[in-house]
């Protein structure tokens, strides 16, 4: 088996990207403690932002080349019920986190270099979907950098 | 265009870091930090297709344990996950090690259900 090694792999011409066949590497990841305001792990972020309850910016370090050509994934998780997503003792549905919408359900602008996201409580005829903090939420991206 | 062909790529200063630079030419980044650790795609428990898992456990009705093959090197990794079928949602881990985590699967009443699922997982190998 054949060994290449380099700490640095650009195109021919020095400077440009080297084609990874068929492959395209996840450019951000974080691990977001909501409850205690921690970044628990991550790949490209410099902050998050804590705006108001359930609120969050994700401030990216290397910045995206287009504000809308990227793809986001978020999953979510309440220990308040053991991994359910509701708060202990409401009849309520899942718990949601939504991309780019603040308490106001007013969509921020995206930007190159943030993800505006909120986490809500599910919601049911009597109980609407307010927003709450939770203790673990994960926000992944994939695109084009800069 | 140039192309070189290998079997694996190492970092000559230190193994576990190759950089490249971004579409833009205007950032670098690490390589292994990008690239997805684990991806699996299951049929309620049994996995259908995989990198990096060696087990999926039907632990109760929409739970099921993804044991990894080669463990995280901590427990704050990223997951992100979907439910391929109509009326159910995915909810996200319970519990997790590093070499495991539990998927949930919830309808709209918190009710668990078994789905097929996908998802994957972004962090750094052990």
């Amino acid at each position: 088996m054949s060994t290449l090694k380099a700490d640095t792999i650009v195109a021919s011409d020095g400077t440009s990207p080297v084609t990874l066949t068929k492959q395209e590497a996840t450019k951000q990841w974080s691990s977001w403690d909501g409850v205690n305001n921690d970044i628990e792990g991550s790949l490209n972020v410099t902050s998050v932002t804590d705006e108001e309850t359930g609120v969050y910016t994700l401030n990216i370090t290397s910045a995206y080349s287009s504000q809308h050509d990227r793809c986001i994934f978020t999953t979510l998780y309440n220990s308040n019920d053991d991994g359910a997503t509701v708060e202990s003792g409401s009849a309520r549905a899942m718990s949601t986190v939504v991309v780019g919408t603040n308490s106001n359900n007013t969509i921020d602008p995206l930007t190159t270099t943030t993800i505006q996201y909120s986490t809500a409580y599910g919601s049911t005829g009597q109980s609407d979907g307010g927003m709450l903090d939770l203790c673990k939420v994960w926000v992944t991206s994939i695109g084009d950098l800069a | 265009m140039s192309e070189i062909i290998t079997d694996k790529l190492t970092g000559k200063t230190s193994a576990g870091n190759v950089t490249i630079t971004s579409e833009g030419g205007s950032a670098t980044m690490q390589l292994q930090q990008g690239l997805a650790k684990v991806w699996v795609f299951s049929t309620d428990d049994v996995i259908t297709d995989s990198l990096n898992t060696s087990s999926s456990t039907d632990v109760s009705t929409g739970e099921y344990t993804i044991t990894l093959a080669s463990a995280m090197s901590s427990t704050n990794f990223a997951m992100c996950g979907s439910v391929n079928e109509n009326n159910n949602l995915i909810v996200g881990r319970k519990s997790n090690t590093t070499s495991s985590y539990n998927v949930r699967i919830k309808n709209t009443s918190n009710s668990g259900v078994d789905a097929n699922t996908g998802s994957s997982v972004h962090g750094d190998l052990a």
